[in-house]
């Protein structure tokens, strides 16, 4: 296997890979947006100045086709114009040559609203307030699953367990900010730019100008972490109208504090558990509520509820589960995709929930968790049977040997608590459905890839799935490579054009390997059998749902992802106890992805999700102000973690080779930023001796549990007659 | 376009600020920021710009005869960290400040004029009863920094005024306490600080201060309640009730705000509880 | 108003507001794109260039400031030997994901070694600390300063 590739991101070490804004285009003019200052209203009037020479004005009147993006459901309009939902919803498109005067006009825009009383929290959009922002009630989405017998469960409970967990709002900060550029090309209307999914900005281009005359282009991209999978279509809507009728190159590059302020993020959650334990401390009922917050507009929040919803066991067998999960509209900027996509929520809730009742139990975390683990004879929360083989008990001992994490815990648990300095370590276990949801690969994506062989027997693939940082250029070159004995110099990879490549799908869902991937290796083994010296060949094809996946997309029964990869995390913490800071002293993490393709690729996944899963845990503060707009403005007052933040995390991997994966391999992206902020809070809460129940427990959080204002803690409710009954 | 200079000497930069109001720019770290330098346009300076970075002079470090330490105000944040002569405490608070790059534009005095209420060179400034000088055509006037800083944002110094040099007078401690609680490792701004120095000669206090920055419009130091420590021994302010009593004292002096970075009650909390780690570290 | 300073060993005059930024400069009028825009107030550090030999953030400076002095940015040093090493480096450690950090990373890298040829764990996070990096958690890119260090013994 040849992996040495000395032209892997040479481009971008070298300063020499041109991203959107480092584009020279002739003749550009500039776009700014217009965005509402009103949270909710009906716009009654749009007030705009008298325009210089060169100067344009674009709004709602302006769309050819349809003013409504077609993300998921069409109900964001790509210009508002009746209604306005949130702050910073975009009303007008200016555009222009010079970015100072473009600045002064908007300053002269005006716009009169017709306000309605916002809602900014669930509480709020519950109640209905000036009437429903969005259908009778405001509810977006909602979806039940029933396993087992709830009533039935809770008759053989002991003990009852109440406790309301939260997650809070989480900001990609990709390192470029969001920005496209469009013009007119063979006379097609083209757009280039940073994004994950070029083949979703084609669709809500040919939606807003009811054409197909397109062509999307990705740029290269400055981190995406799902942030860029709706947010370039909110961006290319309009800039498409624009560029359709001047005909003029035109540049959209979003400033950072717009960025922070109005692209999606993650999706708040607030879930309510009530569990039932036997009188064997066995976990007989868990009737699990949560609500998101879904902002103004519905983008992805179908489908962050359905992996929520999917998931929110985790990775333990409970016999007997109901859960009720909602999402929400409210007049705040529309949450989105976040790598983990309603999974690191779900995971930080669960697990910190298990915590907490083994705490109450007065056992130790771990083997109350151990106690409740899935089996390869478990059937799943949707009520499939396990496929594959299970390695999670295989996960758990590798990390508590390498992380000597039961003797620390025990030592730990044993130290003074009058010290300055206090030490903890937590563990997590966690897993995350590869692909998109139940069998959407099948009935919805329908993905497709093409190799092409040239007389030269130089081979090009082509897909749509975007390397926006993951390294996916280079696993699939290996993929391809590998599959056909060639060296990696024989395979290059094609740049995301809608017009050479085929719709493979979006790049979201930890799905680029492990569907794409497999798709790629399927058409490698077919080229390698129709392989002829200096002819030029092309391979086209399909996905195939593999025979064992079963999905009900109606109840939610089935194999509710194609694949799932699996991981446990441990991590360290000191405190200091005068100043409440925490200091991450150590931080391993343990996965099972099937087999892995590139290991130094996927230790880059390992290190950048768990950091980015350390700083939600620990510091990534993101809070709605009285008027709905993020208290956090900028990258000073929105805190990520620097070199001197996060230790060096130590990795390591269970090998388990997936039958229906590239080389056996599954998804794992999104998997490494499940587990960290709970094994980070679990470390925090053996130190200071007191439990949380949100993120992020900042110095801050901290002090106020430790000081007079302790959180809401678990309720404890014993059913005493129920154990006389037994 | 604004006008500009950057004069190479120090009375070239006096005449014309006589003349002319001008905004004063060493590094400019936070003058570009708070006038808003954004993508592809540039920054609003509505007056005329004084850059002083290319006055060699004022790029110096030097000490006097009788030991006070003399900044000049195109010292970087930078130059002072590598600096031989400089006080480590102040080492210490400038190496906390942001991150390489910034600390080889930004400057202490930038720092000081700021007089911002989270500044991170103010605390150690005021403990070391730092004084700055201010020059003009007309002449020159030295003050207290605890004079020259009114409030946030708020100086006295007149707009044909230079502040060339910071001083500070020479002084023995034999400990030190320095603790920024920052938004987070490096690169951070701050939300309570606190920084103290003790002279202790066989158990006897001699010399005893503390200065607590981002918990009032100024950095909180209070000479009335360092000379109730002053004089005693050790195991006296180590005592717990006298520890709380100090707590009590200068928890009337600490009124922190709420912010998007923290929380009043945290940092006076914090503050407090530094505050006690700082007496009990004292031998 | 004209600025003349030296530009990756070349002298270069530019007229232009002298309160514009170098970064600006660079990317608009003389086609330098290397340095990225990221944050426009000296956080991220992707804007980082080199000026007489120290690391700055390029949003912040003044134009007027760079007068008579040298600016170093990646499109002049990956030209050096010692450039070449750190990107090197860079590359093996797979210290670039989206990439958008790594040009100023190669810059602060540098000035690491320049200072310490030889650095701890804890200079090199200390070099990064004003250098944003959102995909790879920074310990690739410290893998880096230590590959160079030791492929480029001599060099620094």
């Amino acid at each position: 296997m040849d992996t040495v590739d000395a032209r892997f991101k040479w481009l971008e070490a070298n300063g020499e890979a041109q991203y959107i804004a480092d584009r020279h285009y002739d003749g550009l003019l500039e776009g700014r947006f217009y965005r509402s200052t009103c949270s909710r209203g009906y716009i009654k009037a749009v007030n705009v100045p008298e325009l210089p020479d060169g100067y344009y004005l674009f709004s709602a009147k302006d769309v050819p086709g349809t003013n409504r993006l077609p993300i998921v459901v069409p109900d964001w309009p790509a210009f508002a114009d009746t209604e306005v939902r949130y702050i910073g919803q975009v009303i007008l498109l200016l555009v222009g040559p010079d970015p100072l005067v473009l600045e002064q006009l908007l300053t002269q825009v005006s716009v009169e609203y017709e306000p309605l009383t916002p809602a900014y929290t669930v509480a709020q959009s519950k109640a209905l307030v000036d009437g429903a922002i969005h259908n009778q009630d405001n509810l977006f989405d909602a979806h039940q699953i029933d396993k087992g017998d709830i009533e039935a469960g809770f008759a053989q409970a002991v003990t009852i367990f109440e406790e309301t967990v939260t997650t809070g709002y989480q900001e990609h900060l990709y390192l470029e900010t969001q920005g496209c550029v469009g013009y007119v090309a063979d006379s097609k209307v083209v757009i280039e730019g940073s994004m994950q999914c070029p083949w979703y900005v084609y669709h809500c281009m040919s939606t807003v100008l009811g054409h197909q005359h397109i062509r999307v282009i990705q740029a290269p991209t400055g981190g995406g972490f799902g942030g860029k999978e709706d947010y370039p279509n909110i961006i290319a809507g309009p800039l498409a109208v624009a560029v359709n009728q001047l005909r003029q190159p035109i540049r959209v590059v979003l400033e950072r504090r717009e960025d922070i302020a109005f692209t999606s993020k993650r999706h708040p959650v607030e879930f309510h558990y009530r569990t039932g334990v036997d009188k064997h401390g066995q976990i007989v009922a868990m009737d699990i509520k949560f609500d998101l917050n879904s902002g103004a507009y519905f983008s992805l929040s179908g489908i962050v509820l359905q992996r929520a919803i999917t998931t929110a066991t985790n990775v333990y067998d409970i016999a007997n589960v109901r859960i009720q999960g909602q999402a929400w509209c409210t007049n705040t900027v529309p949450t989105g995709a976040f790598r983990g996509f309603g999974s690191p929520q779900t995971c930080f809730c669960i697990e910190s929930h298990m915590n907490h009742i083994a705490q109450q139990l007065g056992q130790a975390p771990l083997a109350f968790k151990q106690a409740h683990l899935l089996t390869n004879q478990s059937t799943t929360l949707t009520g499939a049977s396990i496929f594959g083989e299970l390695v999670i008990t295989d996960l758990i001992e590798q990390s508590v040997s390498a992380s000597q994490y039961l003797a620390k815990r025990a030592a730990y648990a044993a130290q003074s608590s009058q010290g300055a300095y206090r030490k903890g370590i937590g563990i997590s276990i966690f897993q995350h459905g590869c692909g998109f949801a139940g069998d959407l690969e099948d009935t919805l994506v329908k993905a497709k890839v093409r190799l092409i062989k040239d007389q030269n027997e130089q081979v090009t693939i082509l897909v749509s799935n975007t390397d926006i940082g993951q390294g996916l250029v280079l696993t699939f070159r290996q993929i391809v490579a590998d599959t056909l004995a060639l060296p990696l110099s024989q395979v290059d990879i094609s740049v995301v054009d809608t017009d050479s490549v085929p719709d493979s799908g979006p790049t979201v869902a930890s799905r680029s390997i492990v569907i794409v991937g497999y798709i790629l290796e399927q058409a490698a083994l077919a080229l390698k059998q129709q392989w002829q010296v200096g002819e030029y060949q092309e391979i086209e094809q399909d996905y195939q749902k593999p025979s064992y996946h079963q999905w009900d997309q109606i109840n939610y029964q089935g194999n509710a992802y194609q694949s799932t990869s699996y991981g446990v995390n441990v991590v360290e913490v000191e405190v200091d106890m005068a100043s409440y800071e925490v200091k991450i002293n150590d931080a391993w993490g343990c996965y099972d992805i099937g087999h892995v393709i590139n290991e130094q690729i996927f230790n880059g996944q390992i290190d950048g999700g768990m950091v980015q899963a350390l700083g939600y845990g620990a510091m990534e503060k993101l809070e709605l102000n009285g008027e709905g707009v993020f208290a956090q403005k900028s990258m000073a007052d929105y805190m990520v973690p620097t070199s001197l933040d996060v230790p060096r995390i130590q990795r390591s991997l269970v090998d388990n080779p997936y039958p229906y994966g590239p080389q056996g391999a599954k998804g794992g992206g999104e998997l490494t930023h499940n587990g960290a902020a709970s094994a980070f809070v679990a470390a925090v809460e053996q130190a200071v001796g007191q439990a949380f129940n949100r993120i992020p427990v900042t110095p801050e959080v901290i002090a106020q549990t430790l000081t007079n204002e302790p959180q809401a803690n678990i309720k404890r409710i014993d059913v005493a007659e129920v154990t006389n009954e037994n | 376009m604004v006008a500009i200079y950057r004069p190479t000497q120090l009375a070239d930069a006096l005449a014309v600020l006589t003349n002319e109001t001008c905004t004063v720019f060493a590094g400019g770290t936070d003058l570009m920021v708070r006038h808003r330098v954004r993508p592809n346009i540039v920054a609003d300076f509505s007056q005329p710009v004084m850059f002083i970075d290319a006055i060699t002079e004022l790029g110096q470090i030097q000490t006097l005869a009788d030991g006070t330490l003399r900044i000049g105000a195109a010292v970087t944040l930078a130059q002072l960290i590598a600096h031989p002569l400089i006080p480590d405490l102040l080492k210490q608070s400038a190496a906390k400040i942001a991150a390489p790059a910034l600390r080889n534009r930004a400057t202490l005095v930038g720092n000081v004029c700021n007089a911002s209420p989270a500044a991170d060179t103010l605390p150690i400034l005021y403990l070391l009863d730092a004084k700055v000088q201010l020059q003009s055509c007309q002449g020159e006037r030295t003050m207290a920094l605890t004079q020259f800083i009114l409030g946030p944002g708020q100086t006295p110094i007149d707009g044909c005024e230079l502040l060339t040099w910071l001083e500070i007078p020479p002084q023995q401690f034999t400990q030190t306490f320095y603790h920024k609680v920052g938004t987070r490792a490096a690169n951070a701004l701050t939300k309570v600080s606190v920084v103290a120095a003790a002279q202790v000669v066989d158990e006897h206090v001699l010399d005893w201060r503390i200065a607590f920055g981002a918990v009032a419009p100024t950095v909180v130091r209070s000479p009335s309640l360092e000379q109730l420590v002053v004089g005693l021994n050790v195991s006296q302010l180590q005592q717990t009730h006298f520890i709380t009593q100090l707590q009590q004292q200068y928890a009337e002096l600490i009124v922190p705000i709420d912010d998007q970075r923290s929380t009043a009650k945290y940092r006076k909390q914090v503050a407090l509880n530094l505050l006690k780690r700082w007496l009990l570290m004292i031998n | 108003m004209k600025i003349e300073f030296t530009l990756n060993q070349q002298p270069i005059a530019v007229d232009v507001d002298p309160m514009q930024t170098l970064l600006m400069t660079l990317r608009q009028d003389c086609g330098l794109t290397a340095s990225k825009e990221g944050c426009n107030e000296g956080e991220c550090g992707a804007c980082s260039v080199l000026v007489n030999g120290q690391l700055v953030n390029a949003c912040l400076l003044p134009i007027a400031q760079v007068s008579g002095n040298h600016v170093q940015t990646l499109e002049g040093l990956r030209q050096t030997e010692k450039g070449q090493c750190v990107i090197n480096a860079l590359l093996e450690a797979k210290g670039v994901q989206c990439g958008f950090c790594s040009p100023g990373m190669v810059l602060a890298l540098y000035v690491l070694l320049e200072q310490h040829p030889q650095p701890t764990e804890q200079q090199v996070r200390t070099a990064l600390s004003g250098n944003l990096c959102r995909c790879t958690g920074y310990s690739m890119i410290v893998d880096a300063a230590f590959i160079a260090a030791t492929k480029g013994a001599g060099l620094w």
